[in-house]
């Protein structure tokens, strides 16, 4: 009997399958009465100040997920522009949040009006606060950078997964002089991104968003998933180097099926 | 509850027939999953009309406020109406079409582009300021990183390509894939929350 799996894709597969059963294992664990401890993020501290110095300032705060269509970074990114606009409503502070492709403008959209709206202030928002630039990389930087400039923008805040435009992006911000807080869990952008920015949040802090703004029980559980998941990947990591140092490719072998 | 049942149930069906297409060699999955991206398309191009929707009227209501920089968005109009016409009427390769995106998209593109150059210059420069241990520390090796990567300095001190691989492949290739690592399984335990719908960040509802 043929396998229904494509070859080269088996072990994935299992790994897939066991990951997911650790993660909801956790996650319903947790739902149940289990407790989870988050540490400290200082870029997710400083939404909080972003906020504070906008009112201060009388300048708006500026939030961008980055030049991509939905993702999962983008989505997490969402979920700080969705703490960042509840503050914004609550104490009345500017925001503009700026998107390049038409299905992240209308989820961004979404997610700003829900945000004014569990704050208790929905005559707050304004259509003028969410903006489709372009779907073109480089317009949609230039867009970004002028919104930077001529609305005097006091934050920066650029949370998602971003492409080349993100040095363009948060050189600007500095030249402004905008309190810069960036988050994203794409390799080639991050230097950029500590180089040039107040905080950063650094791969998966960025999908710890919601546990750490919410924390809900089910976001929580998921964090713990993850920590005994990388226990495991950890596990992995050292019995393969010991499997290889005694020359034995059992493990690569398998990972090859 | 159609509000939130309807999405929640689509999310769940596109989620999973998404991941078994990758694993699963069944011809009903795949050809649905297919079928399901080629309809991710249609939907985000009608999402691109929104978004043009918001441009028009954000830039519309600043051309009639008539203050200092409403030129700016009128340039702006002009500019999507000129596009929109040359693309409707002349087609993809007519003359005006092409003159707007070679002539004029590309050129903008590439001068952007290569303003990241004095970007990095500049982020470097105050990225390598001494003001901390941790900043000398990336200063030193920052500089020998460069320094291995010039052939006047390796044909003067070929001892720099050593440390300047261990620097690369040992040290830099670790700390990225801690975070890769991280951040992969990160992606599973957000997908699994979307598919399962506890996390419902993307229709705008907790």
């Amino acid at each position: 009997l043929a396998s229904p799996l494509f070859p080269g894709r088996v072990f994935a597969f299992v790994t897939f399958l066991v990951l997911s059963l650790v993660i909801l294992g956790s996650i319903y664990r947790v739902r149940k009465g289990g407790s989870v401890s988050l540490r400290r993020i200082a870029g997710y501290e400083a939404l909080k100040e972003a906020v504070g110095r906008a009112v201060e300032m009388g300048n708006p705060i500026h939030f961008t997920a980055g030049y991509y269509a939905v993702t999962l970074e983008i989505m997490a990114g969402l979920r700080c522009l969705s703490h960042l606009a509840g503050l914004a409503a609550q104490y009345d502070a500017g925001l503009v949040a700026t998107t390049a492709k038409g299905d992240t403008y209308a989820v961004t959209e979404g997610v700003v009006q829900q945000a004014f709206f569990k704050a208790g202030r929905p005559e707050y928002y304004k259509p003028e606060m969410v903006r489709y630039l372009s779907d073109n990389e480089y317009a949609f930087a230039s867009g970004v950078m002028g919104i930077l400039t001529r609305e005097k923008a006091c934050v920066n805040v650029m949370m998602g997964q971003f492409a080349s435009e993100s040095l363009l992006l948060a050189e600007t911000g500095y030249a402004a002089g905008a309190l810069q807080i960036a988050g994203t869990a794409s390799i080639a952008q991050l230097p950029f991104f500590v180089a040039t920015c107040d905080y950063v949040v650094i791969g998966e802090e960025l999908f710890a968003a919601e546990a750490y703004f919410e924390g809900n029980l089910a976001s929580l559980g998921a964090i713990r998933g993850q920590d005994l998941v990388k226990a495991i990947s950890l596990g992995m990591i050292v019995i393969g180097s010991l499997l290889q140092t005694f020359g034995s490719n059992i493990l690569l072998d398998l990972m090859k099926k | 509850l159609t509000r939130r049942l309807i999405p929640l149930v689509i999310s769940i069906v596109v989620g999973l027939l998404t991941i078994f297409d990758y694993f699963l060699k069944v011809p009903a999955i795949n050809d649905s999953a297919s079928a399901l991206r080629a309809w991710g398309v249609i939907v985000s191009t009608f999402a691109l009309g929104l978004g043009t929707v918001n441009l028009i009227i954000i830039h519309g209501r600043r051309s009639m406020a008539r203050t200092k920089k409403s030129w700016l968005s009128v340039v702006l109009l002009v500019g999507l109406a000129a596009t929109a016409f040359s693309g409707i009427f002349a087609g993809a390769q007519g003359k005006s079409t092409v003159f707007i995106f070679d002539g004029i998209i590309q050129a903008v593109d590439q001068t952007l582009y290569s303003m990241l150059g004095v970007c990095i210059c500049s982020a470097a420069y105050r990225a390598f300021r001494v003001h901390n241990v941790e900043a000398s520390i990336m200063l030193v090796v920052g500089v020998l990183v460069l320094l291995a990567q010039i052939p006047t300095a390796i044909a003067l001190a070929p001892g720099l390509i050593g440390p300047q691989r261990w620097i690369m492949n040992t040290l830099n290739v670790a700390g990225q894939r801690g975070i890769v690592i991280a951040s992969g399984v990160a992606f599973i335990a957000l997908s699994l929350r979307v598919i399962l719908g506890l996390d419902r960040t993307y229709m705008g509802t907790d």
